[in-house]
C-alpha cells in the first residue's frame, strides 16, 4: 500500500445507488472503493463492473446528495478485507465492522477478504463433538454439533430472535475456548437493543463480537454483514483455535436485501423475484463453517430465518433447507417458549455428536422414543379433538398426559434460564416416565433400569403404577 | 496484444483473439475460462475462478486447447475439482492463485502388443498397476505399432508406444464438451443391480440407462445416491458432487475409503472417481463438473468397463448455466433458464449408453442425475426437461420422507420405461417368476393406495373384507419389502435373488390372508395377526 | 523519498507508541478506578433497588438487578473504549501536527519536488501540481488526482501504524 493513492474524479453518470467513474485504469471487478462527495463525508462501494475505462461502483449509501463531478473516488486495489484477530471480540460494531461502542475502528496487522476461500472438501472432518446450548429442547432432541451448519426456521411473530440471542449468550462447548459472533441484519433498533442487552455479559467477557446492521441501515450494506461476521469467525477458529458459533439474524432479511440490489443492477429475476444465483449466495455464506483435519477449531452456524406466511415452499427456507445440516423449526402451534416444534425439526449430524464420552450414552435412543411419544401424542390430540377426550382410549388418554408433561418440564423454559445437560436429561426421564415401562421400546434395558423413574404418589398423571388397558 | 477488455463477475471479454476458436481455453490475467462466444477478434470468455480483482487491460492467453479433461492412472481413488484438478494436495483453502502442482509419480507399465503388430483404434496395448481396482488399459490409436516400452516404471507423460506415427501416452487429455467415440449402440438390456429393492424390481436401471432422480431437501435424495455408489454392480463410480454440501463430500470420500467392495475385496474408493466442486466452488466450474465426469466414464467404458456416472445435483449446474447466460445478456426462457436448457440436458444425457467400443469391447455408461426442484415444485423447469430424455425417474417424496419410509422413492409417481425388458432378462437368468412378482407388487401398491384414500374418506371400517386385506398388504409390502435400511449391516444391500425371494414371502402372506377372509375368518382378527416375521425378516441374515 | 516521510514520522511513531504503551497504562488504571468507582456506586444503587424491589417480589428484582447490572458493565466498558479511541485520535492530531512541521525543515523545497515526482509517477505525467496550503503538492488532471499532501501522507501513516496501537491495548 503505497502512501500517496489516485482518486478518481470523473463520476459521469448516478443511477439509483450506482456510480459510473470514467477514465479508470487497472480498477478491477468487486474491487472495494472509497467515495469521498463534494457535499462531505465518506462512502464505500463495490466495482459491479469494470468496462475498459469505466467502473460501475455500487454506493453502500447510497447515491444521495451526490453530484455528477466534485467526488473523488480511490480504488483500494483489491476486493473488500477487513482485519481480523483477537480485536474483535468485546466489540459492538455496525454492518460494515464500523465501531458502535465508542471504541476506535477495529484494527489488526493482519487482513482477510471478506468473501473468503472455499475448504477443500477433503480436508474436512466430520463434525463430532456437541456445543450446549443450554435450552432443552434443543441440547436434547436437535443438538447441536460443532462445524454443523443449523437453520432456526420461523415465522412473523414468534420470538425467533429471543431464542438466538438467548442461544448466543449460553452456548459453550464443555469448557474449551468458545466465542460467538453475532450478526444482525434488518433488526429494529428495540430488537437489536434487546439482543445487546441479553449478549453484554458475554461481551463484557471477551466472547462475543456484534455486528448490528440496523433496519434503516444501507441495504447493501446487510450483503456485506454477514461475509465480515464469516471472515471474523474464520480466523478465531482455524488460525486461533476456538470453538466458534456464529448466529445470523435474520437471513430474510438478507434476502430481501439481495433482491432489490439484483433488482437495481437489471439482472434477470427468477423464482419469485429473488435472483437465479440465491443458491449459491447463500451456499457461499452457509459453507463457510467445519471442522479441519489437523486444526483445533470449529465453526458451527445458525442461520435465522422467517418464513414468509409460514410458507417453506418460500425460496428463503427452501434454498436454506437445501444447504443446512438440519432446521430447528418454531411454530406458532407450539404454546409456551421456546415454540419449538420438535417433531418438524432435525439435526442431520446429531448422530456423530452425541452419545457415550459426550453426552450420554442413552441420548439417540431417548430422544427418539420422545419424538415417537409425541407424534403419538399428536395423533391422540388430533382424535381428541374429533371425538372429545372421553372417548379416547386410556393409553392414548396417556400419551396426551404424557405430551402436557414434556411442555411443562422440558420443553418450557425461561428466556434468561441455562440448563446443564444433567438437568435436561433429569426432566427428559421424568417426563418419559409418564409412560408406562413396556411402551418405551426404543429404549435399553440398561438405560431403563438407569433412569426410568415412575411418578409414585404425589406425582403427575399415573393412576396407578401400571394401569393398562386390558 | 490479447487484453481484457471487461469484466462481470464469471463474465469476461477480450479483444486480440483473432484465430481463437470456440470453447478454447485461454487464461485471463491469471484466471482460466472458456471462450463461449466470438466476434470476429473479440471474445466472450467463461472463468472458471473468482474474478475478485481482474481488471480491463490484463494479457489474455490462449492456450490453444479446449477444456479437456486429463485422463490417466491417476483417476481412480482420487478426489478431483470441477476441472479435474487434484484436491488432495492441494491446501486446505481452494486459494484462485494458488498453484497446483502436477503430480509428478512413475507408473508401473506393462506392454500388451508387439512392434510391427497393427492394431484397430481403441485397442490397449499395455496395462499400468496400481492404478485402481480395475485394470487400467493404455488404448492406442489404430496402425501399426513401430515401438513400445518394455515393462518399466515411466512419467505419465512420457510416451511408452508410438501406433501409426502417434505417440502414446500414459496420461492424455480430452475436451470434455465432447462425447468419445465409440462403434455402435447395443439393443440387449442389462440391468444395473444397485442392491436397493425398490429400484431393482419396480424401477430398474439398465446398463447404459439414464435415471433422473428429483426431490425436495429432506426426501434423503443423498442418502440413495450414496448407497448406489457403494453397492452397484458397475466396475467404475464416477461421483459428482456439483455444487452440494461439502460436507457431503467429505463423508462420501471417507465412507468410500472405509467400505470394502465385495467384488474385488479391496476399497470402494478404488473404483471411485470423486469430482467434488461444492456450492461454494467457482459457479463455471461446477458448469464443467459434470461433462469432466462424464468424459471420464466414457474413458473407463472405452476399456470395456460398466461405469456409473452419478450427478448431485444437476440442478446446480443448470443454474450455472443461466446464471452466465443472463450475464451474457441472452434472453431468459422460463424461470430465467437460457432458451438452451433442454437440449444441454439432452445432450448430456445421450452421452449414456451400452456400447461395443472402438476396440471391440463392450462397455457402458450409466448416467444417474439428481435434481432438486425449488420447493419441491416437480413441474420446474429442469425437472419436466429432465423427464423427456431419460429411461427412468425416481421421484422422492416427502410425506414419505416425513413418514421415515425410506427409501422414499414414490412408486406411484416414479417410472421404469425398460422394467419390462430387464424382467426378461432376470427370467433369462433363472428368475423366472420375476415379470409377475413386478406386476404383482406394482398393482397391489397403487389398488392399497387409491384405497387408502378412499379409507381416509369413509372409515378403515366400511371397507368390505377383501378391500382391508389389501389395505394390509400395501402396508406389508411398504414395511417389509420396499423399505431398506442404508444403515442396516444385513439390509444396506439386497441382492436380486434375495429381492425376489423377499417379495414372494409377502405377496405369500398377503395370499394367505385372503384366503382366510374367504373361509369366514373376520377380517378384524386377520389385521390383529402377528406379522412381525414377515417384517423382520429383511433383517434376517 | 518516501524516507523522507518515513524518516520524518518515524521516531514519532516510535514515541508515540511508546508513549500510547505508557498512556494505556495509565488510562487502564484510571479507567479501571473510574470503573470501580462506577461499579461501587453501582452495587451501591443495585442494593437499594433490591431491597425496595424485595417488597414487589423477587422475580422482578432479579429482572432489575440484571438490568443494572448489564447496564454498568456497559458503562463500563464504554469507557474503557472511548479511551482508547481518544489516544488514538490524540496520536492522529499530534502525527499531523508533526508532519505539516516539515515546511520548516531546510529539507522541504527537495521534498516538494520530490512528491511531485511521486504524484506524477502514481497519476501521470500530465498532472498539473500545486503546493497545499499545509505543505506537500496536489497533482491534477482531467478525471484524476493524486493528494500527496502532507496531512494525507500523515492520515495513511497513522491508518498503517494503527494495527501496532491496537496490540498494544490487547497485551
Amino acid at each position: 500500500m503505497s502512501l500517496i493513492e489516485l482518486e478518481y474524479t470523473d463520476v459521469a453518470e448516478l443511477r439509483g445507488p450506482l456510480a459510473v467513474v470514467r477514465g479508470v485504469s487497472g480498477v478491477g471487478w468487486d474491487e472495494f472503493a472509497v467515495i469521498r462527495p463534494a457535499s462531505g463525508g465518506v462512502r464505500h462501494g463495490l466495482v459491479l463492473e469494470a468496462d475498459r475505462d469505466l467502473a460501475v461502483v455500487q454506493v453502500l449509501e447510497g447515491t444521495a446528495g451526490m453530484a455528477p463531478g466534485g467526488s473523488r473516488v480511490t480504488f483500494t486495489g483489491s476486493p473488500l478485507r477487513v482485519p481480523v484477530g483477537p480485536g474483535w471480540l468485546g466489540r459492538v460494531c455496525g454492518g460494515r465492522g464500523q465501531p458502535l461502542d465508542g471504541g476506535p475502528a477495529v484494527s489488526g496487522t493482519l487482513t482477510a477478504p471478506v468473501n473468503g476461500l472455499a475448504l477443500n472438501p477433503t480436508r474436512r472432518m466430520p463434525p463430532a463433538e456437541p456445543v450446549l446450548t443450554g435450552v432443552s429442547a434443543i441440547d436434547l432432541l436437535t443438538t447441536l454439533v460443532r462445524g454443523q451448519k443449523i437453520a432456526l426456521f420461523s415465522s412473523a411473530g414468534l420470538p425467533h430472535l429471543e431464542l438466538a440471542a438467548q442461544i448466543a449468550a449460553q452456548a459453550h462447548a464443555a469448557g474449551e475456548p468458545f466465542s460467538v459472533v453475532f450478526a444482525a441484519m434488518g433488526l429494529t433498533h428495540a430488537d437489536a437493543a434487546a439482543v445487546r442487552d441479553t449478549l453484554e455479559t458475554r461481551s463484557a467477557a471477551g466472547e462475543l463480537v456484534l455486528l448490528l446492521n440496523l433496519a434503516d441501515d444501507p441495504v447493501i450494506e446487510r450483503l456485506l454483514t454477514p461475509r465480515i461476521a464469516l471472515t471474523v469467525a474464520e480466523h478465531l477458529a482455524f488460525s486461533m483455535g476456538r470453538h466458534v458459533l456464529v448466529v445470523m439474524a435474520d437471513m430474510t432479511s438478507y434476502c430481501e436485501a439481495l433482491r432489490e440490489v439484483s433488482a437495481v443492477r437489471g439482472e434477470i429475476p427468477a423464482r419469485r423475484a429473488y435472483p437465479g444465483y440465491l443458491y449459491s449466495d447463500l451456499a457461499c455464506l452457509y459453507e463457510r463453517c467445519g471442522r479441519v483435519r489437523g486444526l483445533p477449531g470449529s465453526l458451527t452456524l445458525l442461520p435465522v430465518l422467517t418464513m414468509p406466511a409460514g410458507d417453506v415452499t418460500h425460496p428463503v427456507p427452501d434454498l436454506t433447507g437445501y444447504i443446512t445440516e438440519g432446521q430447528i423449526v418454531l411454530s406458532p402451534e407450539i404454546p409456551g417458549y421456546p415454540p419449538i416444534d420438535p417433531l418438524a425439526s432435525l439435526s442431520r449430524l446429531m448422530r456423530g455428536g452425541v452419545g457415550a464420552g459426550r453426552t450420554r450414552p442413552e441420548h439417540m435412543d431417548l430422544a427418539a422414543q420422545l419424538l415417537a411419544a409425541l407424534a403419538r401424542a399428536r395423533q391422540a390430540g388430533e382424535l381428541a379433538e374429533l371425538v372429545g377426550a372421553s372417548a379416547l382410549s386410556l393409553a392414548d388418554r396417556r400419551y396426551l398426559d404424557f405430551a402436557a408433561a414434556f411442555t411443562r418440564e422440558l420443553a418450557d423454559q425461561r428466556g434468561d434460564e441455562t440448563r446443564s445437560l444433567e438437568e435436561t436429561f433429569r426432566r427428559a426421564w421424568c417426563v418419559v416416565s409418564v409412560l408406562p415401562r413396556r411402551e418405551l421400546t426404543m429404549l435399553g434395558r440398561e438405560a431403563l433400569d438407569a433412569g426410568y423413574r415412575p411418578a409414585g404418589a404425589g406425582g403427575e398423571g399415573q393412576p396407578s403404577a401400571d394401569g393398562e388397558e386390558p | 496484444m490479447a487484453v481484457v477488455t471487461r469484466v462481470n463477475g464469471p463474465l469476461v471479454e477480450v479483444d486480440g483473439m483473432a484465430g481463437a476458436s470456440m470453447f478454447e481455453l485461454v487464461d485471463a490475467g491469471g484466471v482460466p475460462g472458456e471462450i463461449v462466444a466470438l466476434k470476429g477478434a473479440h471474445a466472450t470468455v467463461q472463468a472458471y475462478e473468482y474474478t475478485g480483482g481482474l481488471a480491463p487491460g490484463r494479457p489474455v492467453e490462449r492456450m490453444g486447447v479446449p477444456l479437456s479433461a486429463r485422463l490417466g492412472p491417476h483417476l481412480l481413488g482420487g478426489i478431483f475439482d470441477g476441472l479435474l484438478r487434484p484436491l488432495d494436495g492441494a491446501g486446505v483453502w481452494l486459494d484462485p492463485r494458488a498453484a497446483r502442482t502436477r503430480e509428478g509419480r512413475t507408473w508401473r507399465f506393462t506392454p500388451l502388443a508387439e512392434p510391427g503388430q497393427t492394431i484397430a483404434p481403441g485397442t490397449p496395448v499395455g496395462t499400468v498397476e496400481g492404478a485402481g481396482a480395475v485394470p487400467y488399459l493404455v488404448l492406442a490409436p489404430g496402425g501399426t505399432v513401430s515401438s513400445i516400452r518394455p515393462p518399466g516404471a515411466y512419467p505419465a507423460d512420457a510416451p511408452v508406444a508410438t501406433v501409426g506415427g502417434h505417440r502414446v501416452t500414459m496420461v492424455w487429455h480430452w475436451p470434455v464438451r465432447r462425447a468419445l467415440p465409440h462403434r455402435e449402440r447395443l439393443g440387449e438390456q442389462v440391468p444395473l443391480i444397485t442392491g436397493q429393492r425398490v429400484v431393482d424390481l419396480l424401477l430398474p436401471v439398465r446398463k447404459g440407462g439414464t435415471v433422473a432422480v428429483p426431490g425436495g431437501f429432506g426426501t434423503g435424495k443423498t442418502v440413495l445416491l450414496q448407497q448406489i455408489a457403494k453397492w452397484c454392480d458397475a466396475d467404475v463410480v464416477v461421483y459428482i458432487g456439483c455444487g452440494e454440501r461439502g460436507n457431503e463430500m467429505a463423508d462420501v470420500v471417507a465412507a468410500l475409503a472405509e467400505l470394502t467392495d465385495p467384488r474385488t475385496g479391496g476399497r470402494l474408493s478404488e473404483r471411485t472417481v470423486v469430482i467434488a466442486n461444492t456450492s461454494n466452488m467457482p459457479m463455471m466450474a461446477r458448469e464443467a463438473s459434470v461433462y469432466t465426469g462424464i468424459t471420464v466414464a466414457e474413458h473407463f467404458r472405452d476399456m470395456g468397463y460398466d461405469a456409473v456416472v452419478i450427478a448431485d445435483s444437476t440442478s446446480r449446474w443448470a443454474e450455472a448455466r443461466r446464471e452466465f447466460a443472463s450475464r451474457g445478456g441472452a434472453l431468459p426462457a422460463e424461470e430465467g433458464y437460457p432458451a438452451d436448457l433442454a437440449s444441454a440436458l439432452a445432450a448430456f444425457y445421450e452421452r449414456a449408453g451400452r456400447v461395443t467400443t472402438l476396440g471391440g469391447r463392450t462397455g457402458s455408461v450409466t448416467i444417474i442425475g439428481a435434481v432438486s426442484p425449488p420447493g419441491g415444485d416437480l413441474t420446474e423447469p429442469v425437472t419436466t426437461h429432465t423427464q423427456r430424455f431419460v429411461r427412468t425417474l425416481w421421484s422422492l417424496e416427502r410425506d414419505l420422507a416425513y413418514a421415515r419410509h425410506y427409501p422414499a422413492v414414490s412408486w406411484a409417481g416414479s417410472f421404469s420405461r425398460d422394467g419390462d425388458a430387464l424382467a426378461r432378462w432376470h427370467a433369462r437368468h433363472g428368475r423366472d417368476g420375476w415379470s409377475a412378482t413386478r406386476a404383482r407388487v406394482a398393482s397391489l401398491l397403487g389398488e392399497a393406495d387409491r384405497l387408502a384414500a378412499l379409507a381416509e374418506l369413509v372409515g378403515t371400517g366400511t371397507l368390505p373384507a377383501r378391500e382391508r386385506v389389501i389395505l394390509l398388504g400395501g402396508r406389508l409390502l411398504r414395511e417389509g419389502f420396499l423399505q431398506q435400511s442404508s444403515l442396516s449391516p444385513v439390509d444396506a444391500y439386497c441382492s436380486p435373488g434375495r429381492t425376489a425371494a423377499l417379495a414372494v414371502r409377502v405377496l405369500e402372506t398377503i395370499d394367505e390372508c385372503l384366503a382366510l377372509t374367504e373361509r369366514g375368518v373376520p377380517v378384524g382378527e386377520i389385521e390383529e395377526r402377528d406379522f412381525s416375521p414377515v417384517l423382520r425378516a429383511k433383517e434376517a441374515p | 523519498m518516501s524516507d523522507r516521510i518515513g524518516e520524518a514520522l518515524a521516531p514519532l511513531t516510535a514515541a508515540l507508541l511508546r508513549r500510547t504503551e505508557r498512556e494505556a497504562e495509565q488510562t487502564r488504571e484510571r479507567a479501571g478506578r473510574q470503573a470501580a468507582q462506577t461499579v461501587a456506586e453501582a452495587e451501591e444503587g443495585a442494593r437499594a433497588v433490591l431491597a425496595d424491589a424485595r417488597a414487589r417480589g423477587e422475580r422482578e428484582a432479579d429482572t432489575e438487578a440484571a438490568a443494572e447490572r448489564v447496564a454498568t458493565t456497559r458503562r463500563v466498558r464504554t469507557i474503557e473504549l472511548t479511551a482508547r479511541r481518544e489516544i488514538l485520535e490524540d496520536f492522529r492530531r499530534r502525527a499531523r501536527t508533526a508532519v505539516t512541521g516539515l515546511r520548516e525543515d531546510p529539507c522541504y523545497p527537495a521534498l516538494l519536488k520530490s512528491l511531485g515526482r511521486m504524484a506524477r509517477r502514481r497519476g501521470g505525467g500530465d498532472l498539473v501540481l500545486a503546493e497545499h496550503p499545509e505543505g506537500g503538492v496536489v497533482g491534477e488532471a482531467p478525471g484524476r488526482r493524486v493528494d500527496a499532501s502532507l496531512p494525507a501522507l500523515a492520515e495513511r501513516a497513522v491508518d498503517a501504524a494503527q494495527g501496532e496501537a491496537e496490540r498494544s491495548w490487547l497485551s
